[in-house]
């Protein structure tokens, strides 16, 4: 699943340490995501999109949406 | 344990609240290998003779401690640590898990019907489970840095 979580966190300077703090993860969780090895739960889904203020889906892209 | 999101900390305590997570986890592990330490320490000084020899028997208020010891360890330990996890970690773990349990399926029968066969020597369990936790940790390690 590709998503905008690298430019979301550097649009705000933040390291991965700092936005895993934020989100009660660790950075390597935050690697992991932004580097699609790993899907977040939607809780989790849910946290980042209330912290930087978006929905979901404009962080996170299954390359379904072409088909709705 | 989850910190909740918050877009109005100060810059940096994202950092400083990562930095303890990840503390208080390596406190835990710290504390488990000292255990393990001692308690190897213990069995090893006090057995060293005959350690791995399954005739020998050891005292019972020894495999009794190293028992409690062990158990306390691994529930009461395992149970806390697993608190400190976030998804991802625990992800992997699972993951590690299953890729032990598989290799555990794959070893003990083959060695157990080569050992029928005459070819190898009989199955120990020792080394079965040394084995099984070897499994777990390269797996863990996999999953978590691949």
């Amino acid at each position: 699943m590709q998503n905008r979580l690298r430019v979301l966190r550097a649009e705000r300077g933040w390291s991965q340490a700092e936005l895993g703090g934020r989100i009660g993860v660790s950075r390597q969780a935050v690697n992991a995501i932004e580097t699609g090895k790993h899907d977040p739960s939607l809780p989790l889904a849910f946290r980042l999109a209330r912290l930087f203020g978006t929905r979901i889906e404009e962080i996170f892209d299954d390359g379904e949406g072409q088909r709705d | 344990m989850m910190a909740k999101a918050s877009g109005t900390d100060g810059a940096g305590s994202g950092e400083t609240l990562e930095r303890r997570r990840r503390l208080r986890k390596y406190w835990i592990i710290g504390a488990l290998f000292v255990a393990g330490f001692i308690g190897g320490f213990t069995a090893g000084f006090t057995q060293a003779d005959d350690l791995f020899d399954p005739a020998h028997r050891w005292p019972p208020a020894l495999a009794i401690g190293l028992t409690a010891a062990y158990l306390f360890a691994v529930c009461f330990g395992g149970w806390l640590y697993s608190r400190h996890l976030d998804e991802f970690e625990r992800t992997a773990k699972y993951k590690a898990v299953s890729a032990a349990a598989s290799s555990y399926v794959i070893v003990y029968p083959v060695w157990l019907l080569l050992w029928k066969g005459g070819f190898v020597p009989e199955p120990m369990h020792f080394v079965i489970f040394l084995l099984f936790t070897a499994a777990m940790l390269i797996a863990s390690f996999f999953y978590r840095v691949r």
